[in-house]
């Protein structure tokens, strides 16, 4: 857990990070209008950590991700700026040959849609075996003891005789598994999740998640799961990024920022999920919705929907403060407006 | 809320059942699909939903949850009318439906009205939030002036909390949260008496979900409208619910009042589906913790006796021979359909 400040490059502790984003943004020109949808985002992943990246919709989260993969190169109407560091390797200059190599191979991501990642006409089989044959020059055969290997990881029962069927032939559940056994065929260092559970029903979900520790813990992946849902974050993260209108609002430790968090949003969100261990009680909700992109508010993103806000937070912008070595928040009154730990209430 | 011998018994022994009056009831339900004349699967039948009776009372919620594929969609589309059970009684205010005259059908199911999961793909994209809402007072309420359904328009959309100048907007226009509360106020312009609500906030943001379920509630407390809220999200169902049912392979597995089913589930899947949901808080993460192994069975395929035997740890020889009925002698308001309780 280090640093995760959005200070200018440079300075700060580069020991051992396998993955540095610095002041990451992405710009959305066209039509005469250009904005951020991701603006200086910042964060360093060791080997083997996971770290969560919270958000609601059009916060930013995948477009960061995809940004930092390269997909956007080539759309003349999204311009990524900053530096993506993978041990020392700087790869948004790389060309795009030079990307392909290291996406899969290094970084994987599995997208959130499964039915929709996956080519509907070819066998499971071969989708996973493709990247095999064509990265590392495998035989099929070889190729194929490799996928059911992967498949049987992953805890796909009988999985031999499942490579040659379609993706339509699986469950959901069973799809998400496969998509999983897809990106790590290549044995990344990272591997990206984004929302790999959204589609699913929670018993499955929960086997998912599971699925995606034992991985991380056994293969000595890091990964890095994006997601709406706190539940989640609790279930799998160590560490967690809140995301709100494309800047980070909050960063820390997962425990620390589960226990106490110092970003009025962050704390909004934690109290507006329903609990089960929390019946019939009105819930805690936040007023208004996220703004567009193109029409933020001045000063503190956050502010208009923010019940602690006052007149200087529609003045400046809001910078990530590091309140300790394993927190941060952009929200400069964090220390007046949040002065309890969040209570672990059981209800009366 | 019970299982068969619908007709054996005239004392309905669950508190849904006496107490309060009932909105809605559904005794006996059945659905079968026969799968079409050509491809690998003709000629068989599918048995969505395998005897369920759901009881709604006047004012209060119920809770349905269960995996996909269990049959609650299908569950919801038969309340509301768009579909017709195969076999079974659907009542609407102590009325048959199946006995009623044509217009007295129409008005009956008036009352009761659905809540879509898609916000925006339950609109009309060409029609102004307006001219939707006004679509049943239209349509189902003919004889006010124009001018009295404008106001009515008005008036509800202040109380799904929708402010005036959204009228002329389309849909595109609106945020999931704000279209969630135009389906709200369609089915209020109904003048619906129960809202069958399938998944309603699941494709909502948390923060917008929250103002969601709030909304609901308040419109519960000021009109009096039941809801059967269907949803996978336990959390949710148990932030809204009175009543439970948990519902596997087409069958109610274990139904109650929602305090009781949830502090002390007695259904093996049902203390599965709760240790399953995520909880946002890491210290619970050493909470002992059943993991549910493999997927659903097919419809198409049910296991003979428990349909959950399967996928169960409890199981033994009796679970496959004979299937567990919904009852508990000790308490029959919380009831179950399992051999080996918790």
């Amino acid at each position: 857990m280090y640093a995760l400040g959005t200070e200018p490059n440079g300075t700060e502790n580069k020991t051992a990070a396998l993955f540095d984003v610095n002041n990451l943004s992405v710009q959305i020109n066209g039509q005469g209008v250009s904005f951020n949808v991701v603006d200086h985002l910042s964060f360093q992943l060791m080997a083997g950590e996971s770290l969560a990246i919270v958000g609601e919709s059009g916060s930013g989260k995948s477009v960061s991700m995809q940004a930092l993969l390269g997909l956007h190169a080539g759309n003349h109407n999204i311009a990524v700026s900053g530096s993506v560091h993978l041990e020392g390797q700087e790869l948004l200059s790389l060309s795009k040959k030079d990307m392909r190599k290291i996406r899969g191979e290094r970084i994987s991501l599995i997208a959130q849609d499964a039915l929709a990642a996956m080519n509907p006409s070819l066998t499971v089989g071969f989708q996973i075996t493709e990247p095999l044959m064509v990265h590392r020059g495998m035989s099929r055969k070889d190729a194929n003891r490799r996928a059911t290997e992967l498949l049987d990881l992953v805890g796909i029962p009988a999985a031999a005789s499942r490579l040659n069927d379609y993706p339509h032939e699986f469950s959901g559940g069973m799809r998400q598994r496969a998509l999983i056994a897809m990106g790590l065929v290549l044995d990344p260092d990272i591997l990206i999740a984004d929302e790999p559970t959204t589609a699913l029903d929670v018993t499955i979900q929960a086997q998912v998640l599971d699925l995606l520790n034992r991985l991380r813990k056994d293969l000595g992946m890091a990964l890095i799961i994006i997601t709406h849902d706190m539940g989640v974050v609790a279930r799998v993260a160590e560490r967690v990024l809140v995301m709100y209108s494309g800047t980070v609002v909050e960063s820390g430790g997962v425990r620390e920022v589960f226990r106490k968090p110092v970003h009025p949003y962050t704390e909004a969100l934690l109290r507006a999920m329903p609990r089960m261990d929390q019946g019939d009680e009105r819930l805690f909700s936040i007023a208004g919705f996220p703004p567009t992109p193109g029409q933020l508010p001045q000063g503190c993103r956050f502010h208009p929907r923010c019940h602690y806000a006052r007149d200087e937070c529609s003045q400046a912008p809001a910078p990530l403060l590091e309140i300790s070595p394993s927190q941060a928040t952009a929200c400069r009154f964090w220390a007046e407006n949040i002065t309890e730990p969040r209570q672990e209430t059981k209800r009366a | 809320m019970r299982s068969q011998n619908i007709a054996a018994s005239t004392e309905f022994p669950s508190v849904a059942d006496t107490v309060e009056p009932a909105a809605l009831e559904a005794r006996g339900i059945t659905k079968s699909f026969h799968l079409g004349s050509s491809g690998l699967k003709s000629g068989r039948t599918l048995q969505a939903v395998r005897g369920v009776d759901l009881v709604v009372p006047k004012g209060k919620t119920v809770g349905v949850v269960g995996e996909s594929g269990c049959g609650k969609s299908t569950l919801a589309r038969i309340l509301v009318g768009l579909d017709q059970p195969t076999t079974g009684t659907l009542r609407v205010l102590d009325e048959d439906l199946a006995t009623a005259s044509a217009p007295r059908r129409k008005d009956l199911l008036r009352r009761v009205q659905m809540v879509f999961q898609s916000p925006f793909t339950s609109l009309d994209p060409r029609m102004t939030i307006e001219r939707s809402i006004r679509e049943p007072l239209d349509v189902l309420r003919g004889k006010q002036t124009k001018k009295q359904k404008t106001a009515r328009v008005h008036e509800l959309m202040a109380q799904v909390g929708l402010p005036q100048e959204m009228a002329t907007r389309y849909p595109a226009q609106l945020s999931g949260g704000q279209q969630q509360r135009v389906g709200l106020a369609r089915s209020l312009a109904a003048g619906c008496e129960v809202i069958i609500c399938d998944e309603p906030v699941s494709a909502l943001d948390v923060s917008i979900q929250a103002q969601v379920i709030n909304l609901l509630k308040d419109l519960q407390n000021e009109l009096g409208v039941s809801y059967v809220f269907i949803a996978h999200n336990l959390s949710v169902v148990r932030t809204i619910s009175d009543y439970v049912a948990v519902m596997y392979l087409g069958r109610i597995v274990e139904s109650g009042p929602a305090d009781s089913v949830f502090e002390s589930p007695k259904h093996p899947y049902t203390k599965a589906l709760l240790a399953a949901a995520p909880t946002p808080d890491p210290d619970i993460e050493a909470r002992d913790r059943i993991s549910l192994q493999g997927d659903l069975p097919s419809p198409l395929d049910v296991p003979t006796g428990c349909a959950f035997r399967t996928r169960c740890w409890k199981a033994t020889e009796i679970c496959g021979e004979k299937q567990p009925e919904l009852a508990n002698d000790l308490d029959p308001a919380h009831q179950f359909a399992c051999f080996h309780p918790e």
